[in-house]
């Protein structure tokens, strides 16, 4: 019997407003302060101040001309393909043109590329149906968002758009994973990314869902959510193909869950049924006993619904062994990032794997009473672990896990 | 295609198109050659096949379905006629997932909402559009509309995501995710799309959208809706539910510029050839992404003529009937495919009268069919090129 194929991680790239290299990113996540603060290069109509964590990006990182012109409206793709040319870059394949013409690569995103329709409303009232162009239906085209990094870095493979809002960074990285697992690529690139746009934080306003100062996952006075931009992207790998070509291996993605809903548009279902069951998934389907997780990276967006949903869940499907894994939110400190959201989560997962370290939830002093469950908060701990849990769930009910190990 | 006992099969279909909304009377028109793209009035040069008296509750009476765009409804309507077609009552909800395929069907929504937060103002802004206005609704919303449980993936794949969709279904159902799955894709006209389409130059009037002919001057865009409910083979048969086709193999692949779309999507049908254990020989069908795009058609059309060799299996085209649906299409030429098979007669290419591209057999009158398997091909503006191999059941 041949054996299955194992997936690892050999590179990524992280974007946020915790700096652009992934050493940035780690750090400030174990310093545990929130990067949440007004925003100074985002307003949106009628709100006078907006929290938020932002990406600073550097001058390497200007937007190609043969993308966009319009640095403003093409934001996302900015930051998408900066996140995929660290990642390509630290996976040690930049310029490995032969390996990379068979890679392919699956992106995600919540808003994906809404600012181009934005921009378009912009200069409607003035300008009218002039203001459409022959571009314009390739511009909101989400998936120019992967083929414009398929088309810099020369990838061949399978390059897909997954939309499953908060929850594709995830999704991504779980069809990536099957991708090489049956045999189709040895590489794939799979992550998310998503910026600012008004609908986002005027549509969260007008539904209360906006933290009235800044997110506190897990806190007795959580209030809401805050937004941070960013983008995470993994390089995934067949294990054999990683070690022949002697990459360095992060960790071994070992199985992923995942579920729906069917409870509300917009509402997390708050028994948390739909999200145990993915986790439930992850577990039986990649053979890990519920003891084995040593760590859960909780989506944790610091809504009232979402994170005790999510507590009902991890106790739903861990029982007596729920108050003994520790368990964070990094949304505290770089913002939730939506489609980014999930895949910056499995970045941490990854180091926090390889450092052993877990990286504190910021703005959490006073943990629920009624959740009981182990927070890391207050400052980075140090955990023997060899397993954890990455969660994740959409607007519109999609739920995602991803169950990473350390490097074999 | 893994073993025997996980092969996927499609044992539900839904159409809603200007040619029929069934599954017998969209057959039969196609096999007739008919064609429902007409001029659109403006903007000029420029033609459509369009849903003109589509009205949801005809089809499905879901409750909030009413606040979804017309992508969403369309999407949904299909979808309760594959599961009709499927007879799925046995199959609990939380055992089944669906996975839709769209490139803009949230779009004019979002446009909708992002307009009036500009013009009028976030506080005198229907609330209840913002979480209608994300890529992700066409999925959450069918999911919602029939409690299912599984999964809710909408993937946005440009033309080639209705193939991609397929692929991943399959995927998700040979492991055991969901029992049964529904791929479904819709397809509305939003007036921005058109519009910036025509500027592009990639529209025609409908007597100059001629697929694959040298005298093409573009395409025409198409309203539809397709639903395929997919489930692992054997366990259609353990609930006596007919299985209508096997979907044997698929594959996509990317063109990094466009002069490689035609290499691109020659490595697609080879890979899915592979994975299905197939040979071009084997093929009865194909069932062609040509649009009447001059550049694309004959991209493809070399393709073929690589991938195919010496065979001189029939071509055949159903944009020629039904216009460009986006990531609809490739449900479309699935369901093409399958019916072909299952008559055992390809339909013909309306408007087909000079090859730009000599050396295949395009179908241009309906022709019998000797074999069981067809090719599906697919592209996207964006450089993706998907492939599947189907078969009727009687493999």
């Amino acid at each position: 019997m041949v054996a299955p194929r194992r997936v690892v991680v050999s590179g990524c790239g992280a974007i946020s407003a915790a700096g652009n290299e992934v050493e940035a990113f780690w750090n400030a996540l174990l310093a545990g302060r929130t990067l949440l603060q007004p925003l100074r290069h985002f307003t949106a109509p009628e709100m006078d101040v907006l929290i938020g964590a932002e990406v600073v990006l550097d001058g390497g990182d200007a937007l190609p001309a043969d993308v966009d012109a319009h640095a403003e409206r093409a934001r996302c793709e900015q930051l998408a393909l900066a996140a995929a040319g660290r990642a390509i870059r630290h996976a040690g394949l930049l310029g490995q043109a032969a390996t990379l013409a068979d890679a392919g690569i699956i992106l995600g995103s919540t808003k994906g590329l809404e600012l181009h329709a934005c921009d378009l409303n912009q200069r409607w009232s003035a300008e009218g149906s002039a203001a459409i162009d022959g571009s314009f239906g390739l511009r909101v085209d989400d998936h120019r968002l992967p083929a414009l990094i398929a088309a810099r870095h020369g990838l061949g493979g399978p390059v897909w758009y997954n939309a499953t809002a908060c929850s594709s960074g995830i999704a991504t990285t779980a069809w990536a994973f099957d991708i090489i697992v049956r045999g189709d690529a040895e590489v794939m690139l799979a992550g998310g990314v998503d910026t600012f746009t008004r609908s986002l934080f005027n549509g969260f306003g007008r539904m209360g869902a906006l933290a009235k100062t800044v997110c506190k996952p897990f806190d007795k006075s959580r209030d809401g959510v805050s937004f941070g931009e960013g983008a995470g992207i993994l390089v995934l790998e067949e294990l054999e193909h990683a070690r022949a070509r002697g990459a360095q291996v992060l960790a071994e993605i070992v199985g992923y869950g995942i579920s729906n809903d069917a409870h509300h548009v917009t509402a997390p279902d708050p028994n948390g049924t739909g999200c145990a069951r993915a986790m439930s998934q992850a577990l039986s389907t990649s053979q890990v006993e519920p003891a084995c997780v040593g760590y859960i990276c909780a989506h944790g967006t610091g809504t009232p619904l979402n994170d005790l949903g999510e507590v009902r869940a991890i106790r739903a499907v861990f029982g007596a062994l729920a108050p003994r894994i520790p368990i964070n939110s990094i949304k505290s400190i770089i913002g939730h990032t939506n489609g980014a959201a999930g895949a910056l989560a499995s970045i941490a997962c990854m180091l926090a794997l390889g450092s052993q370290r877990l990286a504190p939830t910021a703005n959490l002093t006073d943990p629920d009473p009624e959740f009981g469950l182990d927070f890391v908060m207050g400052q980075a701990r140090e955990v023997a672990f060899d397993l954890c849990l990455n969660l994740s769930a959409g607007f519109g009910g999609f739920n995602a896990c991803v169950l990473l190990g350390r490097a074999p | 295609m893994t073993d025997a006992s996980s092969a996927i099969a499609v044992t539900g279909m839904g159409v809603i198109t200007p040619l029929g909304d069934s599954p017998v009377a969209l057959a039969e028109a196609l096999a007739a050659g008919r064609t429902s793209i007409a001029d659109l009035p403006e903007p000029s040069p420029a033609s459509a096949s369009r849903l003109i008296d589509f009205e949801a509750t005809r089809y499905a009476n879901i409750r909030g379905m009413r606040v979804y765009n017309r992508a969403s409804r369309l999407g949904i309507c299909a979808t309760r006629l594959a599961m009709t077609d499927a007879q799925l009552d046995s199959i609990p909800a939380e055992e089944m997932g669906v996975v839709f395929a769209t490139r803009y069907a949230h779009l004019d929504t979002l446009i909708e909402y992002d307009r009036a937060l500009v013009t009028v103002g976030p506080s005198r802004t229907n609330a209840a559009l913002m979480p209608l206005a994300i890529a992700s609704v066409p999925g959450s919303v069918t999911a919602l509309s029939f409690g299912l449980k599984a999964f809710s993936i909408t993937l946005s794949n440009g033309d080639a995501g209705g193939l991609d969709a397929l692929s991943l279904c399959m995927h998700l159902l040979e492991q055991g995710r969901a029992r049964a799955a529904v791929v479904v894709s819709a397809n509305s006209l939003c007036n921005e799309i058109v519009l910036s389409a025509a500027r592009a130059g990639l529209l025609a009037d409908a007597k100059n959208v001629r697929v694959f002919d040298r005298d093409s001057r573009g395409v025409a865009l198409g309203e539809a809706a397709v639903a395929l409910v997919l489930e692992r083979a054997d366990h259609a048969r353990q609930r006596g539910a007919q299985a209508k086709a096997i979907l044997r193999g698929q594959a996509s692949r990317f063109a990094p510029r466009p002069d490689l779309i035609s290499a691109a999507l020659t490595r697609a049908a080879r890979r899915a050839l592979q994975v299905a254990h197939s040979a071009p020989a084997d093929l009865a069908l194909v069932s062609s992404a040509g649009s009447g795009a001059p550049a694309t058609d004959r991209a493809e059309a070399l393709t073929l003529i690589d991938v195919l060799g010496e065979e001189k299996t029939p071509v055949t085209a159903v944009k020629a009937a039904l216009g460009d649906a986006d990531a609809c299409s490739g449900l479309l030429q699935t369901f093409a495919a399958i019916t072909s098979l299952s008559a055992r007669t390809a339909s013909p290419i309306p408007g087909l009268a000079n090859p730009a591209v000599l050396g295949l057999n395009y179908v241009t009158q309906a022709t019998p069919l000797r074999g069981n398997q067809a090719l599906v091909t697919a592209t996207a503006r964006t450089g993706s090129c998907s492939a599947l191999v189907l078969s009727s059941v009687d493999d």
